[in-house]
């Protein structure tokens, strides 16, 4: 596969090609149905459980003051950790300059923005009082690691979502001419986010500026939601937990979980889109 | 406090002098109980301040701001109810020229646990839970055992303070280390970061939240605390007894953390209080 997104209009007939593989829909069969009921299924028994939680307190966990107090926490670490693998593919492989990273950006960052997503809503669910989580921003207060670690997991979620959805911009540009038959919702929202995208050479160059910019400034960013996330663990006087590795330690977990991720969710799109030629 | 003479005026007027007029009481009463060395700390839990004033033919006695006892006729009175917003200031406003240190005397302790007892009463806590604890010491092997009451130690260097994030737990001039029961927003992190264990959380409903339903959460007192916060248990039972420390080789939890902790124990030297096996069979069942 080529990249798609730095095209210039002369190379389109090569794209139509690829255009009308790569836009087709996911091919819905009785598979693909059966294991959605059954990621469906398991959601609404998840958010049954959490509203239990909620009525009767966090007791129905099991969790307690000092053994397994960190159940969730480590939940959480596993999602933080896995969102790393946007950074990883996209900034650190992609500024090195190794080509093939560049069909597997996209998957890496949406990867990576539904992680740090989930992250989110682990600390929430983690939370004994959801309902005030508005405090946290009202009344809070820097000098508590929570704090930071709210502000660098938003502002990583930030930026990642940014850097999925600038190149994302022509490419949509480039679907939206091929949706004839589609419903009209549809051709709407593509019209909409492709904010007129010309592909037209400033427009490229400014957009390759942009993106430059967020690989840099994502670095920086990733690096820190690991550090503030392990040496938050590591100032609680906590058996295992109170330990300086925590933050190296963190950041290389980080790599290989969040490679893990990218390569099983290549396999998906492989299997699914039928790349293997 | 339950009760105050009736006055012309506005509302917040009123509430200042209420603070201002169950300071004075609060300080009162711990100066009559002054000088006690307190054992495990539960001995002069202070809720009695919350005692209604006794009634003498129709009148009844209030301490006036100038802090004059004055008597006045029942008729003048009027029920007050500090609402939570009052409450929550005023837990936050500190004491006046004071510095709070608590002193517990292991050589007087009869391990007996009652201090456990009391608090979780006064707290409305289940057995398991615990605001002040005891913990089980030994020196070698042929000395006998001793508890060692073990309350939150008020730090001046609180590392629970530290990592709050919405500042439900704060410290006070006067030393006091309280936490916000309605501000707390459940991370568990100061019960992770205090070294004292000294912090449980309210996994479940506390054990008199029907009864105390409707009643205003007082962050003095810490009652009736709620459902997912967390709680350290403060009795405000703190009392000014500086010397004894040095006089008895006084010391203090694990000082070397730099936590700062202003409890301070008096070892448990010619102890006369034997330590029984049952005691100890009693407490572990508990536990469990
Ligand atoms: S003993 Fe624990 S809860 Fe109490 S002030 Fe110190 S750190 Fe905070
Ligand atoms: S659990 Fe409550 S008191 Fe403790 S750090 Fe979190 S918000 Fe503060």
């Amino acid at each position: 596969m080529d990249d798609i997104r730095f095209s210039t209009p002369g190379e389109q007939g090569k794209i139509n090609s690829l255009a009308t593989d790569t836009l087709r829909s996911v091919r819905i069969n009785a598979g693909f149905l059966l294991w959605m009921g059954f990621l469906g299924t398991l959601l609404v028994v998840c958010l049954a459980a959490y509203v239990i939680q909620l009525r009767k307190g966090l007791d129905v966990t099991g969790l307690r003051d000092f053994t397994s107090w960190g159940m969730y926490i480590a939940n959480f670490v596993f999602f933080v950790a896995t969102s790393l693998c946007g950074m990883l593919i996209n900034s650190v492989l992609g500024l090195i300059g190794f080509k093939w990273v560049k069909p597997i950006s996209r998957i890496a960052e949406i990867i990576a923005i539904a992680f740090a997503a989930v992250a989110g809503l682990v600390i929430i669910s983690d939370m004994g009082r959801p309902d005030r989580l508005p405090y946290v921003f009202l009344l809070g207060r820097v000098q508590s690691p929570i704090l930071w670690d709210v502000t660098v997991v938003t502002t990583y979620f930030v930026l990642s979502l940014l850097l999925w959805f600038f190149p994302l911009i022509p490419d949509l540009a480039i679907a939206k001419r091929r949706l004839e038959g589609r419903p009209k919702f549809l051709v709407k929202a593509y019209e909409l986010l492709s904010f007129r995208w010309m592909h037209h050479e400033v427009q490229y160059k400014l957009m390759g500026q942009a993106v430059r910019m967020l690989l840099i400034l994502i670095i920086p960013t990733a690096f820190a939601i690991h550090t503030v996330t392990s040496w938050l663990f590591a100032v609680t006087p906590r058996t295992g937990w109170d330990n300086t590795i925590f933050g190296p330690y963190f950041i290389s977990g980080a790599f290989v979980s969040g490679a893990a991720a990218v390569i099983i969710a290549m396999y998906f799109f492989r299997v699914n889109y039928r790349l293997e030629k | 406090m339950s009760r105050k003479k009736q006055e012309e005026g506005n509302r917040s007027q009123d509430l200042d002098r209420a603070i201002e007029s169950s300071r004075r009481d609060f300080i009162r009463k711990v100066t009559l109980a002054g000088a006690v060395t307190v054992t495990g700390g539960a001995a002069i839990y202070s809720g009695h301040r919350f005692e209604k004033a006794k009634h003498r033919d129709g009148f009844v006695k209030v301490l006036t701001e100038d802090n004059r006892l004055v008597e006045i006729p029942v008729e003048q009175m009027r029920d007050f109810k500090p609402d939570l917003k009052m409450l929550q200031t005023r837990g936050r406003y500190s004491i006046d020229g004071r510095r709070w240190v608590m002193v517990i005397d292991l050589s007087r302790c009869r391990n007996a646990r009652k201090c456990v007892e009391a608090c979780q009463s006064a707290h409305h806590l289940r057995p398991y839970e615990y605001h002040i604890n005891t913990l089980v010491m030994q020196k070698s092997a042929n000395t006998p055992a001793f508890f060692m009451p073990k309350p939150c130690q008020h730090c001046d260097n609180p590392p629970c303070v530290s990592v709050c994030p919405v500042d439900a737990t704060f410290k006070r001039q006067d030393g006091i280390v309280l936490i916000d029961n309605e501000r707390c927003i459940g991370c568990r992190f100061c019960i992770a970061a205090c070294p004292y264990s000294a912090r449980i959380f309210h996994w479940q409903e506390p054990s008199h939240h029907e009864a105390d339903n409707g009643k205003e959460y007082d962050v003095e007192l810490n009652v009736p605390q709620k459902k997912c916060t967390v709680t350290n248990g403060t009795t405000k039972a703190t009392v000014r007894l500086s010397e004894l420390q040095e006089k008895n080789a006084g010391y203090r939890l694990m000082p070397e953390l730099g936590t700062k902790p202003r409890v301070y124990y008096l070892p448990p030297k010619n102890k006369i209080f034997e330590f029984e096996e049952g005691e100890k069979r009693e407490y572990k069942e508990e536990k469990t």
